[in-house]
């Protein structure tokens, strides 16, 4: 893999783990110590099932373009802002493509015109990058498809906008607090072991069309206080908010907004906000960040399968010509050296007759 | 001056190896062919019964880059030359491989890229290449054998040589890598072969012997960087010998090393078409904290010597030869975890290789060794000579450096240029005039044979009988020494034969083949062990080295349903069952 998507999918896997997107593995805990009432858990069943469908269909034949745009300070403390386009394409919930391109940039990293295009396929994915824009795109990783699924659904700009983070998180994590048991597979990067969690409520509002869910994370000497309001119909996540603490003192505080126009994009965001301050924490580094995307178009019509083709992933960079002419040459000259050494030795031998 | 050589290269009377080569009778000829046939029969059985081991799977699409495209950095951390020439029967097959950018990113291996991109072309087809591939190779092992016979013969008489060659071609370890397209086999021929050629150089001192040195020292350097450690030990063997014995004046000795260190140049270079000659040091971008000067891993790239007056010496070796060293070394810094007794760590052992050495060895090895020393103890054994020491000076010192090298320890296969001398030193036990000691020898020598024989053609599997044999083997040693997933053949065959046993987890390497791709009916299962235990029902087929990982503990533990060999094993996991597991009733 390469050097730079490694730091990129590392780096989406800390934040997913600030975050708290971090799930334990499948039906390995135990439900929280508060009993919801029976239409508490009408409702938080009804969310998870209108959630996993939304995972499973809607997002499974799609097309997006998307701007995303991430402000962060860097080693100085100073402001860093980076824009990128993102485009998406999925079908059958089998065929991904996710290409992305650096618009905007005043940091060292990415530069403008920078471009990576992850294609997962039932047969294999293939991982391209090219780190300017007059560079042709460069294979980097090609391998199977469970590699490929763990490079997509570890980047950011696709778990934050149509594989949208939180949604994925409450499914696997509200699940698990109530005991149920939607998902059979979990990505890897999400599988952490070993965090006690304890559902501490689930409030009813607008007569029952959302609800908001809180409870904590205890993994080590981090705890977590989250809450997370849900809209039950439409089964996606409208806010998300918490704080982490370690060694009982706040070292992050994140919060994340979403809006829909569900006439117009159904369950993608319209807008999606996401900030994250760990300037409580006790790192020399103090930090946060900002991200922001808003959607340019989306289309539910299926898509071309050319568009996953694996094949035809960087071919465009132009292959060097014959080395066999060269060969011939270099073996020619080694033919005349062995000449030149085989007449010095009879002449030599000549020599002492 | 060839004349004043040859004078000066006479020794004085002292107890040293026949300076004779022994011709070999109508007879010996006839056995050593049959010999080497013997060889040839167990190294094509192994081509074609066992799958490619885990790195094969990147060396033969690099070859064929290398043949195709004239482009060397995939696979650089190994020189090119032996995945080369076992990529010639695949092209001529009709294999090929397209055309991959290489990313000028130090570091990156291109070889798993390749490996996928061979893998999605050719699918099942594969298997026949890789088979193919390997009988490219097969001359490598037989040198072996030849050298071994012809140097024991001329060192020790005719009976050492015979137990040589004898303990080199039915050598567990040289059978399970002969029967690969790793470098380590030919990596161990040509080193031996270069130190041979370096003994023959010290002794006749002749412009062609010269020559012959650069050219071996070459096709060593060519097999496995290694062997960068070969001129240092030749120089210093050289300084040596030139104290010990009267040899020809310095200035003629110095211009035979120039015509042989000439020689070796061409020959290196020309293996990678002339590509990255004479790079200056300061231009290259290195990764390991010893080119960059990093004081940790950090990753970040670097060259130490670029503002330096050495960053402007041009390097005597290929770029990407020296770029393959840096990345090996700073695999090497950032360590790896290490498998050695049931013991998992985050660095190696120094001992290791030592250890490795007697795990991965018949037990008869060790009785010839004994014998030597009790010929030795009872005087009957002859004194050791300095030129003799030559020879097996740089298959000593392969294995005194690869084990000062504990950032990692994976392959007891690294240390196979030391396999020769300690097979040259077992073959001696036999140079003795009691008849009773040859007997036991000979004995000894049948018994490694047999030993050897009984396991193929899994002869990766093969542990010693003093730990219990192979299906003991996962107690001690894991990786390239114990499974290398050579048993994929025979999973797919299994899989053919039981269309009904479905479905079919992998417990391989994760997540590093599509085995659909390859016809096997499997899914990689590492996914599916959830707290070290299934998370779904069906045919767990478990690889030893994956068994031996610590999250996989509970398919250690758990017995075979069905076991298909010593380092492939079947778990059957029934639907109440995996409940019961859920539950945590198992």
């Amino acid at each position: 893999m390469s050097v730079f998507l490694k730091q990129q999918s590392l780096l989406v896997l800390s934040v997913c783990c600030c975050f708290g997107i971090a799930a334990q593995s499948v039906g390995a805990d135990e439900p929280g110590d508060i009993k919801l009432d029976e239409q508490q858990r009408a409702a938080v069943t009804k969310f998870l099932e209108a959630a996993n469908k939304v995972w499973n269909d809607d997002y499974g034949n799609v097309h997006y373009k998307m701007v995303q745009t991430w402000e962060y300070p860097n080693r100085k403390g100073e402001k860093r802002r980076v824009v990128t386009e993102i485009k998406y394409w999925s079908r059958d919930n089998k065929y991904f493509r996710l290409d992305t391109k650096t618009i905007e940039s005043n940091s060292i990293s990415p530069v403008v015109g920078e471009r990576r295009r992850v294609v997962v396929r039932p047969d294999g994915f293939v991982g391209l990058s090219a780190r300017s824009a007059g560079r042709p795109m460069v294979i980097v990783e090609w391998g199977t498809t469970e590699q490929g699924l763990d490079w997509l659904l570890g980047d950011f700009s696709v778990l934050a906008s149509v594989r949208s983070h939180n949604l994925r998180f409450a499914i696997i994590e509200i699940g698990e607090l109530v005991g149920s048991e939607l998902i059979d597979e979990v990505p890897s990067f999400l599988v952490k072991k070993g965090i006690e969690r304890k559902l501490i409520g689930v409030t009813l509002l607008d007569g029952g069309s959302r609800f908001e869910v809180k409870w904590t994370r205890n993994d080590g000497p981090v705890t977590g206080e989250l809450t997370m309001l849900c809209d039950v119909e439409h089964g996606v996540v409208l806010h998300c908010e918490g704080r982490y603490l370690r060694d009982g003192i706040v070292s992050s505080i994140f919060e994340e907004s979403k809006e829909y126009e569900f006439e117009k994009f159904r369950r993608i965001p319209s807008y999606y906000r996401s900030h994250l301050d760990e300037s409580g924490s006790s790192e020399a580094v103090k930090y946060w960040k900002t991200i922001e995307f808003r959607p340019r178009l989306v289309d539910w019509k299926p898509v071309s399968m050319g568009i996953f083709s694996l094949e035809a992933q960087g071919v465009r960079s132009v292959a060097p010509g014959s080395v066999w002419g060269r060969r011939l040459l270099t073996l020619l000259v080694g033919l005349v050296l062995l000449g030149v050494y085989v007449a010095v030795k009879q002449v030599r031998s000549r020599g002492t007759e | 001056m060839l004349q004043s050589s040859k004078c000066a290269a006479v020794e004085p009377n002292e107890a040293r190896p026949n300076s004779q080569r022994i011709r070999g009778s109508a007879r010996e000829r006839l056995l050593i062919l049959l010999l080497l046939t013997l060889q040839t029969a167990a190294l094509t059985w192994i081509d074609w019964q066992t799958a490619p081991g885990w790195d094969e799977w990147g060396h033969l699409p690099s070859g064929l880059f290398h043949l195709q495209y004239g482009q060397y950095k995939p696979y650089c951390v190994n020189p090119p030359l032996v995945r080369t020439v076992a990529a010639l029967p695949v092209l001529a097959a009709g294999g090929s491989i397209r055309w991959v950018e290489q990313p000028n990113s130090p570091g990156w291996r291109s070889e798993w890229v390749l490996r996928s991109i061979f893998l999605h072309a050719y699918g099942e087809r594969c298997f026949e290449f890789f088979s193919l591939a390997r009988m490219a190779l097969i001359p490598v092992s037989l040198l072996g054998t030849y050298l071994l016979w012809s140097i024991g013969r001329r060192f020790y008489g005719r009976a050492s040589g015979w137990v040589a060659a004898i303990l080199w071609c039915f050598s567990p370890t040289a059978l399970a890598f002969g029967g690969t397209i790793a470098p380590d086999v030919s990596a161990a021929v040509f080193g031996f072969l270069a130190a041979y050629r370096f003994y023959i150089w010290l002794r006749m001192g002749t412009w062609s012997s010269a020559i012959w040195l650069g050219v071996a020292t070459a096709i060593a350097l060519l097999s496995k960087s290694t062997w960068l450690i070969l001129p240092p030990v030749f120089a210093m063997l050289w300084l040596c010998d030139r104290i010990m014995h009267r040899r020809p004046p310095w200035a003629a000795d110095a211009r035979q090393w120039l015509v042989g260190f000439a020689i070796a140049w061409l020959v290196i270079h020309v293996a990678y078409d002339f590509r990255g000659t004479l790079r200056p040091l300061g231009s290259f971008s290195f990764r390991s904290q010893l080119f960059t000067g990093n004081d940790s891993p950090s990753g970040a790239t670097g060259n130490r010597f670029a503002d330096a007056w050495t960053g402007r010496i041009p390097m005597p070796l290929p770029a990407d030869y020296i770029q393959g060293i840096d990345i090996q070394r700073t695999e090497f810094e950032a360590g790896h975890q290490s498998y050695l007794f049931g013991t998992w760590r985050d660095r190696g052992w120094w001992y290791y290789y030592v250890t490795g050495v007697f795990l991965k060895e018949p037990v008869a090895l060790w009785g010839l060794i004994a014998l030597f020393v009790v010929g030795a103890i009872l005087r009957k054994q002859r004194r050791v000579s300095w030129r003799e020491v030559v020879v097996y000076a740089p298959g000593l010192a392969v294995l005194a450096f690869v084990s000062s090298q504990t950032g990692f320890n994976h392959h007891v296969r690294y240390v196979l240029p030391f396999f020769p001398c300690l097979y040259l030193i077992a073959a001696r036990s036999v140079a003795v005039i009691d008849k009773w000691i040859k007997v036991a020898a000979f004995l000894f020598c049948g018994w490694y044979a047999v030993s050897s024989a009984s396991i193929l053609p899994r002869s990766y599997a093969f542990f010693t009988e003093a730990v219990g044999g192979a299906n003991q083997g996962w107690r001690y040693l894991s990786d390239s020494n114990l499974d290398w997933g050579q048993d994929l053949l025979t999973l797919r065959d299994w899989a053919n034969a039981n269309p009904d046993k479905r479905p079919i987890w992998l417990l391989y390497s994760p997540e590093m083949l599509n085995f659909r791709l390859l016809g096997i009916d499997a899914t990689n299962g590492q996914p599916r062990v959830v707290g070290g235990r299934p998370a779904a029902a069906g045919w767990w087929a478990v690889f030893a080295t994956p068994m031996t990982a610590p999250e996989n503990k509970w398919f250690l533990d758990r017995p075979a349903t069905i076991r298909l060999s010593p380092t492939l094993k079947l778990i059957y996991v029934s639907p109440d069952e995996l409940e019961a597991i859920r539950n945590g009733d198992n």
